[in-house]
Parts: structure tokens; C-alpha cells; sequence
């Protein structure tokens, strides 16, 4: 072969140029046999070749057909690496497909955008708030006043004596009537802060609020409005029921309990033989937080529900532990992966 | 609180099984654990009521209609307190009433066996007779007292006021306090109880005591608060003041003491009452409509069963047309209005006969909600690109804050559990990266990491995103190859969002905020105010506490989202599609290090080659053979016309043209 008219970059370009082209391994099978066959291949030709050139041209030839040989190797070996070969069986069917990592999303938001999903289609308008409220919409307009037993309960994080860490949505109740006629009915969901640090409890979690309000909205309203959501979580053969509670701003109050999902009724862990997992706080609209916005509370009726997210979460999930929501290990974020 | 249930059962003509009770006491609202010998029940603020045995024994009694059993009282005569007694209030808002009972020729003996026995069922240790007394009646009735040896009493004068200065207090369990300022019951000299809260070492009854003066009293919710929390007291006195007691009930604990008394001590002697009631008590009344009942309930109740619950309860009332008005007794102290009443009511019919229905209205009128939905179209574009949706605190160490935000100052919580929980955020990413260290930490090296949230600045709380990558990231799938720089997979992921969200009027800018490593990361600008930026993470913050030290620095991006809240995309417009055959050509040519791709590409654009269809980079190389502080680029031109069949002569024409320009401009060599 006569190498005086052979230069590197043409030589080099050209072999990119195939190699570009090529697709499949019957492609990278002929490539690799025009180049680096032992007995006809290009690279031996060359190497052939370099023993009849002039001895000016042999140092400068000598080492671009070098570089050359070692690229075509390399990018030969490359693809061998990253193609495997097609064996007398065929190609392994068993590799994992080619697509970028599946991401995921927090169990937050999953189990957030299902309740979600729920009340939108229930026409619930969905509403939001700040998380450092001030005292007055965090206590005051929901029957909370300055003395009030259920203040201390509230283990409040404080950042002035007006403005505090919202202990809960109901806030957003407030806000919303302040800014809406009745009827209507919407959800706020939201983080809310408790200075509580232990297996059972996180200094910060989330809660979904409720409201619906209008001329004659009754306790038989709110029961069945829970019982459909209940069923919508947590399957269609579930039950609630109502016990008597208390929070400042309903009157009537009422704890609901779903039926036990995991044991059926029969005796279990988690509703500890009880049968029954308290999933949520509710009642009717108490009069003074109506006073306290300026509605007439002869005229409206209305119910408000307030519920953790993460209890609904972890009772749909299993989720053991409420930290596991917080410290982001990968090993629990990889349990919802989706895509 | 624990409930003893055979104590209870002393005030119950047929008393259910204690399971039973158990099971009735959650129906009406009392949260109860069975255990061993009695009743754990967890009682919500409003109902001091059911806070004794006696109270647990009425509930009972009225959910059952069954017969209450009221214990035996003292029914002699009680003189009036002469020989100078004198008692009075300085506040009746404070303590509208306060009775002093005074009697002689008592002893602090030993307490006996059957009281000690009650008291011990519920693990109250006995002190002397007198003091074990007082105990009793408060877990008989839920009403405290107290008792005072009278001989220790100034002047035979008690009087409640406030706390003067320099005036001090050591209370029962040995602690001192100051006095100034807090709601006290004082003799004729100094301060002798905090009101509701505890009483004194000063006048405490002892074993060389013959005279009692036994105090039943009224103070106002707040006060006693406001004083046990000032002064760090959890008492059982402050627990039920707190709460309200039953002012209807007073005359009758007085005389249940002295019966108890006289039983035991026959020997002591009455001397006398002195009765402060500046506010004589009196019933609520409720205007009971039976629509409003409806209404509320959405059931309608007959008239009987409504009737024979409110007799239950010792409502009396009268009926008018269309209801009832309600005279509430004096236990249920938080029932004052319709609502209230209605409540009580339905919490002893029971909540099981709620209809279950759904309210029939018109749908609300449901609001664009811009922030939800970009944030969702986030977490969707993320999650697709391999990335894990995370959750951190709102709150962080001010030394995380600091580093990411030096200037300004951070809204501090006044009460903070924690160091890392001291100040909201201003920014979502040392959260971030706290997580990934925390995996890194456990072993779990290649972690991508987003977070969408509020943070806090002067005021407002703009919603914010960010984004943690682990670099030096482990080859993940057996087909990748080895890739680029990571900065160029933030890159990606800030143009995919640009892209999925329309945010064409924001630009990057190689000025970077300071958690960035300049040169190795860009800034995003809107209108000219940098909102954020992506790339390699500065190793000032890096190095800034103990919880980053990455030995290989993340790639992270933050941006503050309000500015973007109000683009959308735009969804594209389609055009005619040519029919004929494209051209494709390939250029690689080697031009300088230093000149930036985008330099290339809108000089390449702005020659307005003829019929060109697309342009795009196909390959970057850098190697001895383009030779040092050179680089190659690799062009894929597509060539289309829409209405012929291009030939390789004019697209050779445009090609020379192209070869031209790059070796005219930037000095390009041509490789093919
Ligand atoms: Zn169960």
C-alpha cells in the first residue's frame, strides 16, 4: 500500500464516519473486520505499508497511523462493551429495557393528589394559606381566645406574640369565607407545625382542611360526605362512624372512625382490636367563627373537617414511621416509583 | 385521668359492666381505655364535668337513663361566721364567690382505712385526714378546696388580690415564688395561696392543728392559668379551675365535707359560714328552636326523646310554640347557646342516627390556581427525568440558612426545638442537601433529589424549587455512557422545564449567586433580578458547616417561582410539511477552546442558509489529533425545500458557502 498520499484526519474521519453510520452488530462485525482483520484489514495494511515509505515520512507516519490504530481500536472495543454480542441464542431478552431512571414522587403527594382528585370532582375549590400565620387566624376567629384551655394543648411554635407556625389548616377557613359568598364548598391542604418530636409525632406535618357551607347543610351532610371520601381512600366496603369531641370551632364535634382495613373487624395491631382507626376531626360550623366573618349563622349552616395526610398515608401505604416522610432516604423514595 | 369504676358504681343504682361503661363513655364523647380495675378516659378541655366520679356516674346515669345516687350530705344548721371573720374580694370578675367554713376541735390524724383505700385505688397517697378530705371531694365532685389551719390566719381576714411587690410565696411543694402581680388569697398580712393553684406552707394544715378553715371557691378560668403557667404549677386544683367548675353544686360540697367530717371526728364543732357571693349564680338560658335542631341535625327527633334526655340532664325548660327554653344546670359549664344545647342532645341520642346524605348545591366556582398547577407540571417533568420528589422541614439551622443566604436576616422561631429547626427557610436547598448527605452517609451514593415548597422572606413565602444530584455519580444502567460534566444535566433538567413551562422570558447569565461555583454554573435572570441559578455547588457552602462536606461537589439548581407563575407555554404552531426528500450533511471543523458553542450556532443561523430545515450539534471532541487548546465541532445541517427535490449541487453550494464563513470568522479548520 502507498502511504504518501495518507494522511491521519482523513483516515480517521472516514473510520468516525462508518462508525456513525453503523447500526446493529452486523454493522460493527464488518467494521471490525475492513479494519482490524489480521490477514486484509486496513490498520495491517498500513502497518504493511509503513516499512516502504521514505525514512523522512516513516517518524511522522509511524506515529499518526499509531494513534490512528489505537482509536479504531478503542472505539471498536467501546461498542463491544456496550452491545452485547448477539450469541448463538440471540440477544439476552432479559436485560433491562433502555429508558432514563424512573423518578418518583413523595407519598405526599400521591396520597394528597388522590384526596384531591376527590374533592375536585366533588366541586370542592381548593384553597392555600401561609404557613406563619398570625394568632388571630390561627386562634381568635376559630373560637380560640387568648385564655382558652385548647390554646396550651396546641404546643405552638412561636415567632413573635403575634406571629406563629400555624398549628392547623383551619386557618384557611377563615381566609376563604373572608373572601367568598356562600354556598361553596373547598379544601386547603397545607404543612402545619407542632412542637411534638417523638416515634408518634413530627415537629411538622400536613393536614387537609375542609368547609361547605350554605342555607341548610346539616350533621347528615357531613356524615356522608366523609363516608363517600372514607370509601373513596380506602375501598367501598368500609363503614365510618361518629363519635362526640370537641374543637373550638364546630359545634357539634365529632371524631370519624373508619372501619379497620387490615383486620376486618377482627381483633389487629393497628386498630388495636378496636376494629376501628380514627382517621379524622369534624363537626359543624360553630356560630361565633360565622360571627367572627361576618355571616349570619340564622341564616347559614356549614360543616369543617380537618385530617392528617400522613395518617391517611400511612394507613394506605404501611408506612411504619412517620419520620420516614421527612429524611428522604432513597430507599424509601424508591418504593414509589413511578414510569 | 384515671377513674376507679367501683368508685363510680357508689353513685349508680344499676351500674353497667365496666366494659359496657366503656363502650358508652366513647359514644358520648369521653375517650376511654379499659383498664385493669377502672377507666382511662382522655377528656377534651370542655368537659370538666365528667373530670370525677361522680361526673363519670352521671354521664352514665343519662346516657342510660338510669338512677344517679346522690352520696349523703351534712343537713343540720350552719350558723353565720361571726367573732370578727371578715372575707372579701377585690376583683368579682376574678373571684365572683368564696366560702370560708370554719370549724374547731378538729384533728389531723391519721386517715382512715377506707378513705385511704379510696384514695389509693386511684394512686393519690393519703397525708392526714383533714388534707385527704379535701382530695377526696375533689375527685368525688371535680370541685377543689382547700383547708387552712384558722389559727395561722392573720387577722381573721381573708381577702383575694393581687400580689404586691416584694411579696413572696412557698407553696405546698416547697417551692418559692414571687407574689407581685398574680391573683393570691391573702390573710390580713401576706399572700397564703395562689388562687386555683396551690396553697401555702404558711398556713398548711399540720398535726398540731384544732381549727380549720376550709375554703370553696370560684376563680376565673384565665387567671388561674396565667399563674400556674407563669409559675410553672400543674396542679389538680389548676387542672379543673381551668376548665370551670359546677357553681350549682357549692353548698352541696360543703356539706358532703362536713358530713364526712362529723362522721369521722363527731367531736368538732361547726363555728360558722361566711359566704362572699357577689355574683349569685345563675342557670343559662337557651332558646331551644326545634327548626334550628333540624336543620342542624338534618333528622327530625321526637319531642318525648328530646325531652326525657334534657330531664336526664337536669335541664329544666319550658316549651313554647316551635321549641324550648332551656335552663341549663350548673355542670355544664360550657353550655351556653343553641349549638351547645343541640350538641349535648345528639351526642346522648347518638351520632348512629345521622342520616348519612351528600349536600345538594350548586358547584363552587372553582379558581384558576396557577401555583398548583405549575407545580405539578414540576413534579411531573422531574419525576419523568429520573429525579426523587423529597420533603424537608420549613424550618433549618440558621449555619445552613447563612451559608446559601448571607444576606439579610432569616425569621427566627421564638421557641425552636432544635438547632436545625431555629429559622424558616429562604432557601429550599440546604435541606436538600442535608439529605444527600444523610443517604450519602449510609451508603447510597447516587441520589437526585427536588423539592417544591414554600420559603419565607420579609413577610411572604414565595414558592420555591430546587434540586440536589449527587456527582461522581456510579455508572447506573448497563447501556449509559459515560457522561459529560454534571453541570450539564442541571442544564437539562432548567431547559426541559423552560421548555414544558414556557419560560421563555427568563435568561441565564454567567453571574452566578454566591452558592454557585462561577464557570461552572449559570444564573437565572427575570427583567434583569437574578431568581436563581444552577450548576456545581460553591465550595463556601460546601464547606460552610459540618452537615454538606461532599468530597465531590452536587449539582443543584434553585429558583424562586413567583416570578414564573404567570407564563405558560406555548403549545406550538404547526406548518405545511414537504413532501420531498431531505439532504443531510455533516460538518466537523476545529476552531479555538475558548469559543463557545453559542457564539457558532447563531453565527451559523444568521447566514440564512437557503432551504435549511434544522441545525444541530452532533458532537463535541477534544484530543491530541485536533491538537492542544482545540477543539472539534460536529454540525448535522438537514436540508428540505417545500415545493422540489434539492440537488447536492446547491446543497454543495450552501455547504462551501458554510466553509467559508467558519474560516473567515473564527479561523476554522475543516476535518470532512
Ligand atoms: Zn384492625
Amino acid at each position: 500500500m502507498d502511504l504518501t498520499a495518507w494522511r491521519y484526519e482523513d483516515g480517521i474521519a472516514a473510520f468516525r464516519k462508518e462508525a456513525d453510520a453503523a447500526s446493529g452488530e452486523e454493522d460493527w462485525a464488518r467494521l471490525k473486520n475492513a479494519y482490524l482483520s489480521k490477514k486484509n484489514g486496513l490498520v495491517t495494511s498500513l502497518l504493511a505499508g509503513l516499512r516502504e515509505v521514505s525514512r523522512e515520512l516513516k517518524p511522522r507516519l509511524g506515529k499518526e497511523i499509531n494513534q490512528f490504530k489505537k482509536e479504531v481500536e478503542a472505539t471498536l472495543k467501546e461498542r463491544a462493551k456496550v452491545a452485547p454480542k448477539r450469541k448463538a441464542a440471540g440477544l439476552d431478552l432479559t436485560l433491562p429495557g433502555m429508558a432514563p431512571r424512573p423518578g418518583s414522587l413523595h407519598p405526599l403527594t400521591l396520597t394528597l393528589d388522590d384526596m384531591l382528585k376527590w374533592f375536585t370532582q366533588m366541586g370542592y375549590d381548593i384553597s392555600d394559606g401561609p404557613e406563619i400565620e398570625t394568632t388571630f387566624y390561627n386562634f381568635e376567629a376559630l373560637n380560640t381566645p387568648e385564655d382558652h384551655p385548647a390554646r396550651e394543648d396546641a404546643d405552638t411554635f412561636y415567632i413573635d406574640d403575634n406571629r406563629l407556625l400555624r398549628t392547623q389548616t383551619s386557618g384557611c377557613q377563615i381566609r376563604y369565607m373572608q373572601t367568598h359568598t356562600p354556598p361553596f364548598r373547598m379544601v386547603a391542604p397545607g404543612k402545619v407545625f407542632r412542637r411534638d418530636d417523638d416515634a408518634t409525632h413530627s415537629p411538622m406535618f400536613h393536614q387537609l382542611e375542609g368547609l361547605v357551607v350554605g342555607e341548610n347543610i346539616s350533621f347528615g351532610h357531613l356524615k356522608g360526605t366523609l363516608e363517600a371520601f372514607a370509601r373513596a381512600m380506602f375501598g367501598e366496603e368500609v363503614t365510618i362512624r361518629l363519635r362526640p369531641s370537641y374543637f373550638p370551632f364546630t359545634e357539634p364535634s365529632a371524631e370519624v372512625d373508619v372501619t379497620c382495613v387490615f383486620c376486618g373487624n377482627e381483633p389487629c395491631r393497628v386498630c388495636k382490636g378496636t376494629g376501628w382507626i380514627e382517621i379524622l376531626g369534624s363537626g359543624m360550623v360553630d356560630p361565633n367563627v360565622f360571627e367572627a366573618v361576618g355571616y349570619d349563622p340564622d341564616k347559614y349552616t356549614g360543616f369543617a373537617f380537618g385530617m392528617g395526610i400522613e395518617r391517611i398515608s400511612m394507613l394506605r401505604m404501611q408506612v411504619p414511621h412517620i419520620r420516614y416522610y421527612f429524611n428522604n432516604d432513597r430507599r424509601f423514595l424508591d418504593r414509589f416509583k413511578v414510569g | 385521668m384515671y377513674i376507679h369504676y367501683d368508685w363510680v358504681k357508689d353513685y349508680l343504682k344499676d351500674a353497667p359492666s365496666m366494659e359496657e361503661a366503656a363502650r358508652l363513655l366513647n359514644l358520648t364523647g369521653l375517650e376511654t381505655e379499659l383498664e385493669e380495675e377502672g377507666l382511662e378516659i382522655e377528656h377534651t378541655v370542655n368537659r370538666p364535668d365528667a373530670m370525677s366520679h361522680f361526673g363519670v356516674a352521671r354521664e352514665l346515669a343519662v346516657k342510660l337513663n338510669g338512677e344517679l345516687v346522690e352520696p349523703p350530705v351534712y343537713t343540720g344548721e350552719i350558723p353565720q361566721l361571726e367573732d370578727g371573720w371578715k372575707i372579701e374580694t377585690e376583683d368579682v370578675e376574678q373571684c365572683p364567690r368564696y366560702i370560708g367554713v370554719k370549724v374547731d376541735n378538729v384533728k389531723a390524724e391519721e386517715t382512715p382505712s377506707w378513705l385511704k383505700a379510696k384514695l389509693a385505688s386511684i394512686d393519690q397517697t393519703s397525708h392526714n385526714f383533714l388534707v385527704d378530705l379535701t382530695n377526696f371531694l375533689l375527685w368525688e365532685f371535680g370541685h377543689p378546696s382547700h383547708a387552712f389551719d384558722a389559727t395561722l390566719l392573720e387577722d381573721k381576714h381573708i381577702i383575694i388580690r393581687r400580689g404586691r411587690a416584694g411579696e413572696t410565696l412557698t407553696t405546698l411543694d416547697g417551692q418559692d415564688h414571687e407574689a407581685e402581680g398574680l391573683l393570691c388569697i391573702a390573710d390580713g398580712k401576706r399572700p397564703i395561696a395562689f388562687a386555683g393553684v396551690m396553697g401555702g406552707q404558711n398556713t398548711e394544715v399540720s398535726e398540731s392543728t384544732t381549727e380549720l378553715l376550709l375554703e370553696l371557691a370560684v376563680f376565673k378560668p384565665g387567671t388561674v392559668r396565667r399563674t400556674g403557667s407563669k409559675e410553672k404549677i400543674l396542679s389538680d386544683a389548676r387542672h379543673r379551675f381551668e376548665r370551670g367548675v359546677d357553681r350549682e353544686r357549692m353548698d352541696r360540697v360543703i356539706r358532703r365535707f362536713l358530713y364526712l367530717l362529723l362522721e369521722q371526728q363527731p367531736e368538732a364543732r361547726i363555728m360558722g359560714i361566711y359566704d362572699m357571693d357577689r355574683a349569685p349564680f345563675e342557670r343559662a338560658s337557651i332558646r331551644l328552636r326545634r327548626s334550628q335542631l333540624n336543620r342542624l341535625l338534618g333528622i327530625h327527633l321526637e319531642d318525648r326523646e328530646i325531652e326525657d334526655l334534657m330531664t336526664a340532664m337536669d335541664c329544666r325548660f319550658d316549651r313554647f310554640d316551635g321549641g324550648w327554653q332551656v335552663s341549663v344546670p350548673g355542670y355544664k359549664v360550657d353550655v351556653t347557646r343553641e349549638a351547645d344545647m343541640i350538641e349535648e342532645i345528639i351526642r346522648f341520642a347518638g351520632l348512629d342516627l345521622l342520616e348519612t346524605d351528600l349536600p345538594e348545591m350548586a358547584g363552587t366556582d372553582l379558581e384558576h390556581d396557577a401555583v398548583r398547577e405549575n407545580t405539578t407540571g414540576i413534579r411531573r417533568t422531574l419525576q419523568g427525568m429520573g429525579l426523587q420528589e423529597a420533603y424537608t422541614y420549613s424550618f433549618q439551622a440558621e449555619i445552613w440558612d447563612k451559608a446559601v443566604s448571607p444576606e439579610g436576616e432569616p425569621t427566627r422561631l421564638r421557641n425552636p426545638m432544635n438547632k436545625n429547626q431555629a429559622v424558616m427557610r429562604r432557601c429550599i436547598l440546604p435541606g436538600l442537601l442535608v439529605s444527600l448527605r444523610n443517604n450519602q452517609k449510609r451508603g447510597i451514593a447516587d441520589v437526585q433529589l427536588f423539592e417544591v415548597g414554600h420559603t419565607f422572606r420579609n413577610g411572604i413565602e414565595p414558592h420555591h424549587l430546587a434540586v440536589a444530584l449527587s456527582s461522581g455519580k456510579e455508572k447506573s444502567s448497563w447501556w449509559e455512557v459515560p457522561g459529560a460534566h454534571p453541570f450539564y444535566q442541571a442544564k437539562g433538567i432548567y431547559e426541559r422545564l423552560a421548555s414544558r413551562l414556557g419560560w421563555d422570558a427568563l435568561e441565564l447569565r454567567k453571574d452566578v449567586p454566591n452558592w454557585l461555583t462561577p464557570g461552572e454554573a449559570l444564573g437565572i435572570y427575570y427583567k434583569g433580578n437574578c431568581i436563581g441559578g444552577f450548576g456545581t455547588l460553591s465550595q463556601s457552602v460546601n464547606k460552610a458547616c459540618e452537615d454538606f462536606q461532599f468530597e465531590t461537589l452536587p449539582v443543584v439548581l434553585e429558583i424562586d417561582l413567583e416570578f414564573v407563575n404567570d407564563l405558560s407555554p406555548d403549545h406550538g404552531q404547526a406548518e405545511e410539511l414537504s413532501v420531498f426528500p431531505g439532504m443531510k450533511i455533516d460538518m466537523a471543523f476545529v476552531v479555538d477552546d475558548h469559543l463557545v458553542y453559542d457564539e457558532v450556532n447563531r453565527h451559523l443561523l444568521g447566514l440564512n442558509l437557503e432551504n435549511l430545515e434544522s441545525l444541530e450539534l452532533f458532537d463535541v471532541y477534544q484530543g491530541k489529533s485536533v491538537g492542544t487548546g482545540k477543539k472539534s465541532l460536529g454540525f448535522r445541517f438537514r436540508f428540505q425545500a417545500l415545493e422540489r427535490t434539492l440537488t447536492s449541487e446547491e446543497v454543495s453550494a450552501t455547504m462551501e458557502r458554510v466553509t467559508q464563513s467558519v474560516k473567515e470568522t473564527f479561523g476554522a479548520v475543516i476535518r470532512m
